[in-house]
């Protein structure tokens, strides 16, 4: 039972192969929302980690979570494209960023605790 | 077995995770890579290549045409049949535009506006394929026997055209000012110009309101190149007298 944290990594191990082989072509008109899909999808995925180390993970919450908030993210860009408010773009960067940051330092802090290192 | 579940979630996502972060990377670098300064970069190397290539061959053509005419030189030594062919030949090849020619005529200097207002559209300023065209045209049409811009001498397949933002002449590329010598009756070219609606609507019109340069002179002895491309002829088959 030790080993389950090896589970995700193995995924996400996986997941980065299949992405270098399949080469799916993103046409490039897309490639600015794509990218935001991606930025979302880290914020989860480092959002989920925390949970777990805080013990307050929910898999359903988790899951759902990470696409809706990869989906709404390109979506919102798309729509701020759509009605030429193209900042948009910069403000989900920075949101996702800020909290991408907040959320690795919460981690940070949470492994320093648990292993009694502060 | 909660814990269990958590960890299959975890690792679905990640893997969905893994799939997009490679995907991205994958697609930024194949558009860093067909961005069009990158294929700027790219094609003006490729452009640089192939006009050495170009200058390489047109060298060789040179030599071997040097060459042929030296086994002309040769044969026109001999008597009888072949020194007619041998004046047959040169007669055509003063005709095609083979050999350097001068003669009276007439020479037209057309040049970029030395300054651009700001703000103003700056192809109005310069001088364009069509604006040599115009002048060409009327050259010919007032009888000019041979005609040259700048160093390219104008034959039955010769273009003028625009690629970008030079001027071509015979897929060479040319630079402002532009020097258009014509051997011909001086008088005649002259008046030509000062008949024909485009010329005078650019010498007199454009030329004077955007101010680009405009200089022509009669001149009483102008030495015209050869020509120097290929006149390879690849499709086009002679038709033979009372043949169909």
């Amino acid at each position: 039972m030790r080993r389950l944290y090896l589970v995700p990594l193995l995924g996400l191990m996986a997941g980065v192969l299949l992405g270098f082989v399949l080469k799916i072509p993103i046409p490039a008109a897309y490639v600015k929302y794509f990218g935001i899909a991606v930025l979302a999808a880290l914020d989860s995925a480092f959002g989920g980690l925390r949970a777990s180390l805080e013990k307050n993970f929910n898999d359903r919450l988790f899951v759902t979570g990470f696409f809706s908030n990869t989906l709404m993210a390109a979506f919102i860009v798309y729509i701020g494209d759509g009605i030429g408010v193209e900042e948009l773009y910069l403000a989900a960067v920075v949101a996702f960023g800020v909290r991408l940051f907040r959320n690795l330092a919460l981690i940070r802090r949470h492994i320093f605790r648990s292993r009694g290192w502060e | 077995m909660k814990k269990v579940k958590d960890y299959i979630a975890l690792a679905i996502v990640c893997a969905i995770l893994g799939l997009l972060l490679s995907t991205s990377f994958y697609v930024h670098r194949r558009a860093q890579k067909t961005s069009p300064e990158s294929r700027r970069v790219e094609l003006i190397s490729v452009v640089k290549d192939l006009e050495q290539e170009r200058d390489g061959l047109k060298d060789d053509l040179k030599k071997l045409r040097k060459e042929i005419e030296d086994y002309e030189k040769e044969a026109a030594a001999d008597e009888g049949v072949l020194a007619s062919f041998t004046r047959e030949l040169n007669n055509l090849s003063f005709a095609a535009g083979l050999t350097p020619v001068r003669g009276p005529g007439l020479e037209v200097v057309l040049g970029d506006s030395p300054t651009v207002p700001s703000g103003k559209d700056p192809s109005n300023y310069i001088i364009h394929d069509y604006d040599l065209r115009v002048i060409v045209n009327a050259l010919w049409g007032a009888g000019a026997e041979a005609i040259a811009v700048n160093e390219q001498r104008l034959v039955g397949v010769s273009t003028l055209r625009c690629a970008g933002n030079t001027i071509l002449a015979n897929s060479t590329r040319l630079a402002s000012p532009y020097r258009i010598r014509a051997i011909g009756d001086p008088d005649a070219l002259y008046q030509a110009l000062r008949e024909d609606e485009g010329a005078l609507q650019l010498i007199d019109g454009y030329a004077k309101f955007f101010g680009l340069v405009v200089d022509i002179k009669k001149s009483s002895e102008l030495k015209l190149p050869s020509y120097q491309g290929s006149l390879r002829i690849e499709h086009a088959k002679a038709v033979r007298k009372g043949g169909s």
